[in-house]
């Protein structure tokens, strides 16, 4: 069960030289499926894939170049792949149980199945919202 | 309400919801939220209907629906028509 984001301390100790120790939050990695979705995972103090840096770049780059809706689901599904491959422990996915789900859409065609595929992964959990 | 211009967005992203919201149209876009939700019903519903596979009362109720959520002007329902009967949907 996943209560919220996690924490992580990052610092430590490199060729003698001591560095303080930097707390940096990461905020636990959340997927979601449907509109609305997106949101929720924000409000619970998720990261989703649109917040990263590299979603603002590549949202920026979709808006600057226009490609076609094909190429955008490539560009956003692999971003997404890439995205699951890098997550760890208990991953939420936040889904619309109201309007249900397209069955073409980029967690279902690039992100699951990474996630599936992720030794790390320890948990999927699928919370369920009623907007 | 639903305008020729929200239905050539809507297509243009072939009604998906999922693309639309990873590059924040719902918030800087032309359709919201519950206009895009209005359109994916309808769609569903007027397909019933093309595909003839709905009774006629649900058929009359559907129409009106659709009269009553569309821009006045018929050229509006075509186009919502035309989109129906695409594969994607």
């Amino acid at each position: 069960m996943v209560d919220g984001p996690e924490t992580w301390l990052v610092g430590g100790l490199s060729g003698g030289i001591k560095f303080s120790a930097k707390k940096i939050a990461i905020k636990q990695r959340a997927f979601w499926i449907g509109k609305g979705s997106e949101k929720m995972a924000l409000d619970a103090g998720f990261e989703t894939i649109g917040e990263t840096r590299a979603g603002r770049n590549l949202k920026d780059l979709i808006a600057r170049t226009k490609p076609s809706l094909a190429e955008r689901d490539a560009m956003w599904g692999r971003l997404g792949k890439v995205y699951a491959e890098g997550a760890r422990g208990n991953i939420p996915v936040f889904q619309n149980a109201t309007e249900g789900m397209r069955i073409n859409n980029v967690f279902k065609k690039y992100e699951y199945s990474a996630l599936l595929n992720n030794p790390f992964v320890t948990n999927i959990e699928f919370r369920f919202n009623y907007p | 309400m639903i305008t020729l211009q929200k239905l050539k967005e809507f297509e243009q992203y072939e009604g998906r919801d999922d693309l639309y919201q990873l590059e924040d149209k719902f918030d800087e876009g032309i359709i919201s939220s519950s206009e895009w939700t209005l359109i994916t019903d309808l769609m569903g519903e007027v397909r019933l209907i093309l595909n003839n596979l709905a009774s006629e009362e649900y058929s009359k109720r559907i129409i009106e629906k659709l009269n009553r959520s569309c821009d006045g002007n018929g050229v509006v329902i075509e186009y919502f028509i035309k989109i129906a009967n695409q594969n994607w949907i």
